[in-house]
């Protein structure tokens, strides 16, 4: 029972740091460009999907690992100038066309790949298990747990360190004083943008090995961040963090003891959490 | 012994194979196809367990189609089916050199089935010589139908309408290069009880 327990511990340890990576990417577009991304959960399948291709293509997981990020990260800079650009604002307007962006996405990606479920292997050096004496594990969720700390620790010494950090901290939490600091409010919005899908596109790519690729994953990873943002609280990386966490601990043992009732526990937490801290565990109400 | 039920088009059993993992049992019987087997057996061998767990699954958890995706981590595990890539017949032999030829490929038990399938067909069309405006006889025509198949044995049980076969016990090896299926016991004929 003990083994079981911490064994799944992990495991859920495992799929709350990919939550993680989507949900931070999420928060810090909504923080400083104040749009929910809805097609966050595609950006994650075309950077799977990409890593797919370009893994068994280049026949290496981690060039696919550098490059991946860098081009769904470039088509996030595209959409955020070419897209949204023009809506800041009007929210109902950026909702719509980020849902019918993530549609386009996910269209697209089964036309090219097709609505078969594909698994990916993990790389050679990540295969097979990790013997601790009795304690059997599998290295390559090891490698997601310990990647999405090391993460989470980065972009919170980049947030509160950099020149950049402390700009899309002051664009978080207040635009107009921001931009009459002389920092420019949309230069920030769309380098942060990049980096949020690019955190989605690496999500896609770590995830592969973990969770098989299929046709509306896009929608439910969509739906995990969005849970995340809700009970972590918006716009803080450590709200991201804790929030991914808790989700992926419930998920992880809803599926293990309550199968039929894994979703209905996640939704429960997050109508509590709601009722009792509308901004979420750690945000900060927002004016 | 514990039984536990995933949904079809899962995409991740990790919380299944937690449970196998820390139940130790000495076997697995997994009935999964497709990339439910694929995505099954990957994560099964990311534990280490396809070392330590047998696996006695059936026929469609390592069918042809899959064997490949799943790579090593499959050889060893055993099934039941009523087809084996290895069957010692002229119709078998036959029939794996003719699949090789049109599509280049394996092959593998759905493709035995629609082979068969479409051999009775032929054999009951030619039992009432194309006319098939008659129904009752073509019916008995399919029930006594003949055929001499890769698996072995067929028959139509007239009682049933299901299939009278042989049913064999395989084993994941890799022959000439390719992952399949060697014969490792043949359990004799078997009608379904349908």
């Amino acid at each position: 029972m003990a083994l079981l327990f911490l064994t799944q511990l992990l495991n859920s340890l495992a799929f709350a740091m990919l939550l993680f990576l989507l949900a931070l990417g999420l928060s810090l577009i909504f923080g400083v460009a104040r749009v929910i991304n809805l097609a966050h959960g595609a950006f994650y399948l075309l950077g799977a999907y990409l890593g797919l291709a370009l893994g068994s293509s280049l026949s290496s997981f981690w060039v696919a690992l550098g490059l991946v990020p860098l081009l769904v990260g470039l088509l996030g800079v595209l959409v955020e100038r070419f897209l949204l650009r023009g809506l800041h604002g009007q929210e109902l307007e950026q909702v719509l066309i980020t849902i019918g962006l993530g549609f386009v996405l996910a269209d697209l990606l089964r036309a090219f790949f097709g609505a078969a479920i594909r698994s990916v292997p993990p790389p050679a050096e990540l295969a097979g298990p990790l013997l601790l004496g009795s304690f059997v594990y599998p290295k390559y969720p090891l490698f997601v747990l310990i990647m999405g700390v090391l993460l989470f620790l980065l972009v919170r010494l980049l947030l509160t360190k950099t020149p950049f950090g402390v700009q899309v901290r002051a664009v978080t939490a207040d635009p107009g004083m921001a931009s009459t600091l002389g920092i420019q409010p949309a230069r920030v919005s769309l380098l942060t943008f990049g980096i949020g899908t690019a955190l989605a596109g690496m999500g896609g790519v770590v995830g592969a090995p973990m969770i098989a690729l299929a046709p509306g994953l896009d929608a439910q990873m969509t739906l995990f961040a969005l849970i995340v943002v809700v009970i972590g609280g918006l716009g803080r990386i450590e709200g991201a963090f804790w929030g991914a966490i808790l989700v992926g601990l419930v998920d992880g043992f809803g599926r293990l003891f309550l199968p039929q009732l894994a979703m209905f526990l996640i939704f429960a937490l997050m109508a509590l959490v709601l009722a009792l801290r509308p901004e979420g565990l750690l945000g900060r109400r927002m004016a | 012994m514990a039984e536990l039920y995933t949904p079809l088009g899962s995409t991740d059993y990790s919380a299944v194979i937690s449970r196998i993992a820390a139940a130790r049992p000495e076997a697995v019987h997994a009935v999964l196809s497709g990339s439910d087997a694929v995505i099954f057996l990957r994560q099964f061998s990311q534990f280490g367990l396809n070392r330590t767990v047998r696996l006695a699954v059936s026929g469609e958890v390592t069918d042809e189609t899959v064997l490949e995706a799943i790579g090593d981590a499959a050889v060893g595990a055993r099934s039941s089916n009523q087809w084996v890539y290895t069957l010692n017949n002229s119709a078998n032999r036959e029939f794996i050199r003719a699949y090789r030829q049109k599509y280049n490929a394996v092959p593998n038990h759905f493709a035995l089935r629609g082979y068969d399938a479409m051999q009775f067909i032929v054999d009951a069309i030619n039992t009432v010589q194309g006319d098939v405006t008659n129904r009752q006889r073509l019916l008995r025509a399919f029930e006594s139908a003949k055929i001499i198949s890769p698996r072995g044995f067929v028959q139509m049980d007239p009682v049933t309408n299901n299939v009278i076969q042989r049913v064999y016990v395989r084993e994941v090896a890799r022959i000439d290069g390719i992952l399949t299926n060697r014969l490792l016991a043949d359990l004799g004929v078997i009608r379904d009880p349908g």
